[in-house]
């Protein structure tokens, strides 16, 4: 997501079955490392200035955490056409994404702009749950046959009121050149069996199998959750990240045995510090041979180099799961509980729910896809399809 | 939890120590 979350996600799939998100595992684990001791960033730029309160203020006051070149300026195109069509005067605050992930508890609780950016599902009824979001549901009266049950479900918390406007989602895949896979006659693995094989002829081959980023702490979090979703199963997996299982259980030692096994084919000289867009260079310049990513690792790619990026879906563990969850966060806004301007952001909820606004970010970062099901798909790219094929029907999961 | 993995892939040889270490912090965290 342009980087914007960027976190694995659980969606829930077309037959019920949530994806998860790594990301909210943080959440969930309260674990943001760091969140209590960063300096209030986030909070320090929060909305001073809103134009006082009245219904009649025009501003609107927005927290972005969609900081990356691509997505940052996608997202001036989408606020430039925002303000033609409402009038409003939008003032955009985007703040380095790691760190709006790692202030947000704070930044919500302090002075916080109307609307900020977040994610759906679990992330979203934490902060739904705690008193720190608007509740929508009103907007979502008008917004509604824009999205799928699925994806109000998402945007649901569990009091049954709407916090969350998506926006798009990406998935999470094991992303290779086409051109590399050719020259070296790799096939994409659909068993673990056949992922293993593929790191070791990868790696005798001269190439590094498995690009490795975790500047932020989360890159590597969706390693676990496919691996621990393909061996335990998404419900596992889900009652685990919220609690309802042991950490010391046997099935998490196994998973732990799973990664054990590939983890020296990944890029580890540095890779913990690594960001994940270097990650993504060394996987455009064929020194990598994968990367297990979200799909807006192809911001990174550019020209005839972004038509050769392909993707193939984490293979099968245990064939009693077999490929049935995919990671596929959902990206979007909310409103924070301190608004100033509450009829103007809803103005702009409402704006940013349509097809307009969600293509013509699309236009600019087409490494998701659009969350509006009226939106005009015509455009998608291969891996715009493929993503869609892969979260979409036939599997048992995702779609929200 | 991202400490806790980012200790895994340093050494990943020590999963016990290492998921208990992970349940104990997880308790804290839900417990109240």
């Amino acid at each position: 997501m342009t980087r914007s979350s960027r976190s694995p996600t659980s969606l829930p799939g077309a037959a019920g079955t949530p994806v998860v998100n790594r990301r909210d595992l943080l959440k969930l684990l309260g674990v943001t490392a760091g969140a209590v001791t960063l300096p209030e960033i986030l909070a320090a730029c929060g909305s001073g200035k809103s134009g006082g309160g009245g219904t009649t203020s025009k501003v609107v006051t927005v927290g972005s955490n969609a900081s990356d070149a691509v997505p940052k300026q996608a997202y001036v195109d989408v606020f430039a056409k925002a303000k033609a069509a409402t009038g409003l005067d939008i003032q955009v605050n985007t703040v380095d994404h790691n760190t709006f992930q790692q202030q947000i508890n704070t930044y919500l609780q302090g002075t916080p702009q109307d609307v900020f950016f977040w994610f759906a599902g679990n992330r979203m009824n934490f902060f739904a749950q705690k008193g720190l979001a608007t509740p929508i549901s009103d907007v979502w009266g008008k917004i509604g046959p824009n999205f799928t049950e699925a994806l109000k479900a998402a945007s649901t918390g569990t009091d049954g009121q709407q916090y969350f406007v998506p926006f798009y989602y990406y998935p999470w895949a094991v992303f290779y050149r086409k051109s590399v896979f050719e020259q070296h006659g790799y096939q994409p693995a659909k068993t673990w069996d056949e992922y293993v094989a593929l790191l070791k002829q990868q790696q005798k081959d001269g190439l590094t199998p498995l690009a490795m980023a975790d500047d932020g702490g989360w890159p590597v979090m969706g390693t676990f959750d496919y691996i621990n979703m393909r061996t335990n199963g998404y419900q596992f997996h889900i009652d685990l990240m919220n609690g309802k299982q042991s950490w010391t259980d046997a099935r998490v030692k196994t998973t732990f045995d799973h990664w054990a096994e590939i983890l020296p084919y990944h890029d580890l000289q540095g890779g913990l510090a690594r960001k994940w867009e270097e990650a993504a260079a060394t996987l455009a310049q064929k020194k990598t041979a994968m990367f297990l990513l979200g799909m807006f690792v192809g911001q990174q790619f550019q020209g005839a180099d972004k038509d050769d990026l392909d993707f193939f879906a984490f293979p099968e563990i245990n064939p009693q799961f077999g490929q049935d969850s995919v990671e596929a966060p959902i990206d979007g806004f909310m409103l924070s509980r301190k608004l100033k301007n509450e009829d103007g952001s809803k103005k702009l909820l409402e704006y940013l729910a349509g097809a307009e606004a969600v293509q013509a970010y699309l236009k600019s970062d087409p490494n998701n896809i659009a969350a509006n099901t009226k939106a005009d798909t015509s455009g998608y790219n291969s891996l715009q399809k493929k993503a869609v094929e892969l979260i979409g029907a036939g599997r048992t999961s995702s779609r929200r | 939890m991202i400490p806790s993995l980012q200790q895994f892939i340093k050494n990943p040889k020590d999963t016990t120590s290492l998921l208990s270490s992970i349940e104990k912090q997880k308790q804290s965290i839900f417990v109240g």
